[in-house]
């Protein structure tokens, strides 16, 4: 494992050859798509807006825990935390 | 219609055909259905691509479809359409490994949108799909399940990490299928399984569902063994999602139509780049005739440079580890999934969980990531690789400026044979050295068949497309495909 990440960070050392300083780190695509390709429907109404801060239905309690290792039915069950 | 001798009925027609056919009653799902489940029952011991089989829920759904064509009521474009999904996405009561053992036996309360959609529309879902565990992996060979194998060659790779949705079209065990692609994942395999695959735009088709593993770059997308089968599926599964805070809400267009445009005047691109050191001269001179059968339909072939590509790889794999390091927390033994037995404190339970539950390939990059993003590191590796892929995206908008398409082969080499990497994982990672690009950009892109090489091996041809260009990128794939059969 060792020897595999060190040629993995090997490989990516080559990054190093670049002078990006001056260039703004871009996290996620959709910030800039609008930017980059305009469109005057989507304009109006925003690429990825987000919707409205009001309560929807989620996902029912049984089915969730049904899932769980361990459960009493409304927690989920874990080993003990503070050892003595 | 056409019967086959292997007793597929589908063979020979379009989905758009065979939905046609089922609403009409031509065609009857509960048929159609059986003849996809008995071929899988008869191959997939050898292919490996099932990790699941709904049987009894898709012959059921097939009959009520029918009953449906019966009553004359108004049945979606694909019905009765067999269909299977990828395992890193969510289906409500079947499980979804995404080939981990740590997902073993797990049974998603919810279902993702765009399976959600198909189902909608009247396609039948036969069942999930194996593939490398978490999506991480560009040859199957990392699934907690085994190897899928190459249909075109069963001592070689799919691809992957989409390796079981490649296959199973290949294979003829479903009609279409929905797989995942991060870094080429989607596109990567059609390459190596002689198929269709179609990466979206980033924000084309909600991720509501999918088990994330990077998810500024993560993107659900079809296979399917036309380019217009793979529009239509598109068209199906594409569109705003409430569910999905990226997705967009920019209107869908008919995939179909544009898929069957003519192409002339269009603008293809060949960027220098990739046809470069390390590709495979066979691959090199099968795309090569692919573009000349391009030029031949009346595209205007045009040199363009994307000078950073080399960059792209080491890009990819700063960033999709940080984002795998973080998603990939939320496995930890107490909510859902495997736990070890036999713990007596919290913190070994944690511990124990993710040891036994996680691959080798997985903890790899989950150690890479947290290495990427911690104090020390971070601007020596994730800030500049966030930077970098600025230029990588800057470097396709300039170029989009002369061109409507990019043309480039899939992969650089044909499918490699199963073991021939797993040592080295630098050289696997070279496995999407084409692929990852788009990815970083969040341009659309498709991977299509354009040749074989003198063994026989499947070769594809990438072509990508500007953000929501999908239509373009249709258009011409069916040229190139069209091209072969002329």
């Amino acid at each position: 494992m060792g020897r595999d990440l060190n040629a993995i960070l090997d490989y990516i050392a080559q990054l190093n050859e670049l002078d990006v300083a001056n260039v703004q780190p871009l996290a996620q695509i959709s910030e800039v798509v609008l930017e980059m390709t305009p469109d005057v429907a989507v304009a109006q109404v925003g690429e990825t807006t987000l919707r409205d801060d009001t309560p929807v239905p989620c996902l029912e309690r049984a089915p969730v825990m049904q899932e769980a290792p361990e459960t009493d039915g409304s927690f989920f069950k874990v080993p003990q935390v503070i050892g003595r | 219609m056409r019967t086959e001798a292997n007793g597929t009925i589908s063979v020979g027609m379009t989905l758009q055909e065979l939905g046609q056919s089922v609403i009409s009653g031509r065609v009857k799902a509960a048929e159609l259905v059986n003849s996809y489940l008995q071929r899988i029952e008869a191959r997939n011991a050898k292919i490996n691509a099932y990790l699941s089989v709904a049987s009894e829920d898709a012959r059921r759904t097939a009959e009520d479809l029918d009953a449906a064509a019966r009553r004359g009521d108004p049945l979606g474009s694909l019905a009765g359409v067999p269909v299977a999904i990828k395992d890193v996405i969510a289906i409500e009561g079947m499980t979804a490994t995404a080939g981990s053992r740590i997902l073993e036996g797990y049974k998603p309360p919810y279902t993702a949108t765009a399976v959600r959609r198909l189902k909608e529309a009247g396609a039948v879902v036969l069942g999930k799909l194996n593939c490398d565990e978490f999506a991480m992996g560009s040859s199957n060979e990392n699934s907690a399940y085994g190897v899928v194998r190459n249909p075109a060659a069963l001592d070689r790779v799919p691809g992957g990490s989409s390796g079981g949705s490649a296959a199973a079209v290949a294979a003829e065990l479903a009609a279409a299928t929905l797989g995942t692609d991060t870094g080429g994942s989607i596109r990567q395999p059609a390459s190596f399984c002689g198929v269709v695959g179609v990466l979206p735009t980033y924000g084309r088709v909600s991720r509501y569902g999918l088990i994330a593993f990077a998810s500024s770059l993560d993107r659900i997308g079809p296979f399917a063994r036309t380019v217009e089968d793979a529009a239509m599926v598109l068209g199906v599964i594409a569109g705003h999602d409430p569910l999905d805070a990226t997705s967009s809400r920019r209107p869908v267009p008919d995939y179909v139509a544009e898929c069957h445009r003519p192409v002339e005047g269009l603008r293809v691109g060949v960027p220098a780049e990739y046809f470069a050191e390390g590709l495979d001269q066979e691959v090199k001179l099968t795309v090569q005739r692919a573009i000349d059968s391009l030029r031949a339909q009346g595209c205007v072939i045009t040199p363009v440079s994307l000078p950073h590509t080399r960059y792209a790889v080491p890009t990819y794999y700063v960033l999709a580890t940080a984002e795998a390091s973080a998603n990939l927390e939320r496995f930890d033994g107490v909510r859902y999934g495997y736990r070890a037995p036999e713990v007596k404190t919290l913190s070994d339970m944690y511990r124990e969980t993710r040891d036994r539950g996680f691959g080798r390939e997985v903890k790899r990059r989950i150690l890479l990531g947290t290495y990427v993003l911690s104090a020390g590191y971070y601007d020596a590796y994730y800030r500049k690789g966030q930077q970098v892929r600025r230029v990588l995206a800057e470097d396709f908008l300039k170029a989009f400026e002369k061109v409507d398409v990019i043309v480039t082969p899939t992969a650089p080499t044909p499918a490699f044979r199963i073991g021939e990497k797993t040592d080295d994982p630098v050289s696997m990672y070279l496995a999407d050295i084409y692929t990852v690009t788009a990815s970083l950009a969040g341009i659309c892109g498709i991977s299509v068949p354009c040749g074989v090489s003198s063994e026989g091996l499947p070769i594809g041809a990438q072509i990508l497309g500007p953000h929501f260009c999908e239509g373009t990128v249709f258009r011409a794939a069916r040229a190139i495909e069209q091209g072969q059969t002329v």
